[in-house]
């Protein structure tokens, strides 16, 4: 587990150019964590001959809007958020190169026991942006559901959260 | 108003008490910690139903304890910290909403496991008050009305029964049973034929199964399967009988210092205080939270708890012993279009070894991998313990999710009672509600484990036989905790048995316990049926015996 906790966190932020009024929480993330997990999104599942990219797929709107839903993990949250500041701590070069080194960058972010952890979680949640149902604001007509000739399940939710019609 | 049978809880347990006693015209409550669906409501939302508390109170407002033994000593989790839920289903049916529906009724030999095996060190294994004979003609009755569909397989433990088929034919199954009843047949084993609660013709407004390949874990949206909610709580409120009083968390039954419950006291959604009167009092809250609200209950006169003179409420606790494992099947062996048709069941069991000559055994069911994307894509990003990405984890999604095909199986045995799995309630830890919350001590016995292992060799070699790739599996001494049992045995003794025969308290006579609680014992299956048999026997007992049982 990386040393990092919220307290040491909150701390570095308020020193940190990239930390203006940081909470973490959705509502008060800033741009600079949004565009690092965006960004990290691609190389994480980028488009293929068969499959559709994160972008492809609205990963990054999926996760700001359901990550400001009551249902949506607190603790997943501030690791979505402070991992994406330690990865721009540590990798601060990433915009500045191509694809390939920017996959070497993950891959050696992944190399770090909390980082890796903060790559899986934001693997998981642009799965759930490729594959969950369009109705939260991922899976751009239903690209990932027919990239892999999956039957979607009928009916389809006429509201998110399983909240009653 | 004073109601004449106030129920708490709506699963399995509760239902039949609804439907009966309802259609004989007592005015019954229900009291329902969760809120009111509808078929309507009901989606294949991966998300919704399998990846939020959307149906189960959130962990940090609500939790259990777990409590497991760690190097040497018992330690206490709240289950906020290590994300392991017990909680199964709060809305209108409880968890029968979302099972899977595997049916299958215990045999007479469950009921007198004790006489028949003996005693088993560290094990308190007890005999039912009551036959299989007894219970039979409730598990037909759970057959006709919650609906049972499947056709009978004759094999060497099959129960007595009182018709010769279930009523509702077999649902449709994907061609890979044919490959499984071969590889049976060329091991000299039986290929069992699952029943399930799942309609396969029409029923009394209820639809049946049009094959959504979204089922376990999953509301059903046409009524098909055999939810308490679906089969007996809607007929019931077609009577008129039948009051349900949602978002309603019953804390505590209230007696008056005599042996009767006169009020139940719930929590709404915003902690408001409020009661119900009743004549009768039903529990049916599923068997840890059962144990909990009699706990909780303690006052002057019951300073153990209600229904606790014996010392009993909560001991003996069971789940399930067993595990799951699983094996792969590709164009190798179907071409793309027959191994991804999707919705088709499986519905097959391993049940030769449901008893063996030197032990109690169990039984292995079949049923292909949960359609849901999200978790079968995420189960790929890693390679020996590696996080995998980019192109090469895009690559095995597409690979995998477009020519493979799960193929898992469960494993179920007897969770050996003993007398390190109880639930108890501790004043250390309290929900948001202030109101001490279970706790759970989750001890196994070792037996568990080696029969789960032998059951699991079996299917393996089902799966070797049908040419399976990548066959795994793992068994558990963990507890699965969507099968919950015991905590108010009954029995023939007041000073041991918390419940008598009808599983009525022998401390307060309007009180009686029917989820799962009163199983001595849980044969090798899932507990579902039983429980509804149970509960249908018991509103038979209260229907016939209603006045004399107020005056006892």
């Amino acid at each position: 587990m990386h040393p990092m906790n919220r307290r040491t966190f909150m701390a570095l932020s308020a020193s940190s150019p990239f930390f203006l009024s940081i909470d973490a929480y959705a509502k008060d993330v800033p741009a600079s964590v949004w565009r690092t997990i965006e960004s990290v999104q691609e190389v994480l599942l980028p488009a293929t001959e068969q499959m559709p990219s994160a972008k492809n797929v609205n990963a990054l709107s999926f996760l700001i809007v359901n990550s400001t839903s009551s249902y949506f993990d607190q603790n997943d949250l501030e690791l979505l958020i402070e991992g994406a500041s330690v990865f721009n701590q540590k990798f601060s070069h990433f915009f500045q190169e191509n694809a390939e080194a920017q996959y070497r960058i993950v891959e050696l972010a992944s190399e770090d026991a909390y980082l890796e952890q903060w790559l899986s979680r934001l693997i998981y949640y642009t799965l759930e942006a490729m594959f969950g149902d369009p109705i939260y604001g991922g899976n751009t007509e239903e690209m990932g559901w027919k990239s892999v000739l999956h039957v979607n399940g009928d009916p389809r939710p006429k509201s998110t959260y399983g909240s009653k019609v | 108003m004073t109601y004449d049978v106030c129920i708490v809880g709506s699963g399995a347990g509760a239902g039949p008490l609804a439907y009966e006693l309802s259609r004989a015209g007592k005015k019954v409550v229900i009291l329902e910690k969760g809120d009111i669906y509808s078929e309507k409501d009901f989606s294949k939302d991966e998300i919704a139903y399998t990846k939020r508390d959307v149906f189960t109170p959130k962990l940090k407002d609500e939790y259990h304890v777990i409590e497991s033994f760690e190097e040497g000593k018992w330690v206490k989790t709240p289950s906020y910290e290590n994300n392991w839920s017990f909680w199964n289903g709060s809305l209108l049916g409880g968890s029968s909403n979302f099972m899977s529906g595997f049916f299958h009724r215990l045999k007479p030999n469950d009921f007198k496991l004790k006489s028949l095996y003996g005693d088993y060190e560290g094990a308190t294994i007890e005999d039912w008050p009551i036959t299989y004979e007894e219970l039979e003609p409730f598990y037909e009755r759970t057959e006709r009305i919650v609906g049972v569909s499947g056709e009978i397989t004759e094999y060497a433990h099959q129960e007595p029964r009182s018709t010769a088929q279930y009523p509702y034919p077999p649902l449709a199954e994907h061609p890979i049973v044919e490959n499984f009843d071969t590889a049976c047949k060329a091991l000299h084993f039986t290929p069992f034929k699952t029943p399930r609660a799942i309609l396969s013709e029409p029923k009394e407004g209820r639809n049946p199964c049009y094959y959504s390949n979204y089922c376990g874990s999953y509301a059903c949206s046409s009524g098909a399967k055999g939810s308490s909610r679906a089969a007996l709580i809607q007929p019931a409120l077609a009577t008129g009988n039948l009051h349900i009083i949602a978002n309603a968390f019953v804390v505590k039954l209230e007696t008056d210092n005599t042996r009767t419950i006169k009020r139940a006291q719930y929590l709404t959604q915003e902690g408001t205080k409020k009661y119900v009167n009743a004549k009768l009092f039903i529990l049916a809250a599923q068997a840890v939270e059962s144990s909990r609200l009699l706990l909780n209950s303690k006052n002057k006169a019951f300073p153990k708890g209600l229904a606790n003179s014996s010392g009993a409420v909560g001991k003996n606790m069971v789940f399930s012993g067993g595990g799951i494992g699983s094996g792969e099947f590709d164009l190798s062996h179907f071409n793309q279009e027959t191994l991804l048709q999707a919705g088709l069941f499986v519905n097959r069991a391993l049940k030769d070894w449901y008893f063996t000559k030197e032990f109690k055994g169990g039984v292995v069911d079949f049923l292909f991998e949960h359609a849901n994307p999200i978790r079968r894509a995420n189960s790929l990003k890693r390679e020996d313990g590696t996080l995998i990405f980019g192109k090469k984890l895009q690559d095995k999604i597409f690979q995998t999710l477009t020519t493979k095909r799960v193929l898992n199986f469960e494993v179920f045995n007897d969770w050996m009672p003993n007398d390190n799995c109880f639930v108890s309630v501790d004043e250390a830890y309290k929900d948001k509600y202030g109101i001490p919350v279970a706790n759970i001590r989750i001890g196994a016995h070792p037996q568990d484990v080696i029969v789960g292992e032998f059951l699991a060799q079996k299917a393996v070699q089902v799966l070797e036989t049908m040419g399976a790739k990548n066959i795994t599996y793992a068994i558990s001494p963990l507890p699965p905790q969507n099968l919950q049992a015991g905590g108010c045995r009954f029995g023939n003794d007041p000073k041991k048995h918390v419940l008598n025969r009808y599983c009525q308290s022998y401390d307060i006579h309007n009180l009686f316990v029917t989820d799962g609680s009163f199983m001595p014992t849980g044969g090798s299956v899932p507990y579902t049926w039983t429980i509804y048999a149970n509960a249908f026997r018991v509103a038979d007992y209260i229907q016939k015996n209603f006045d004399t049982l107020l005056k006892t």
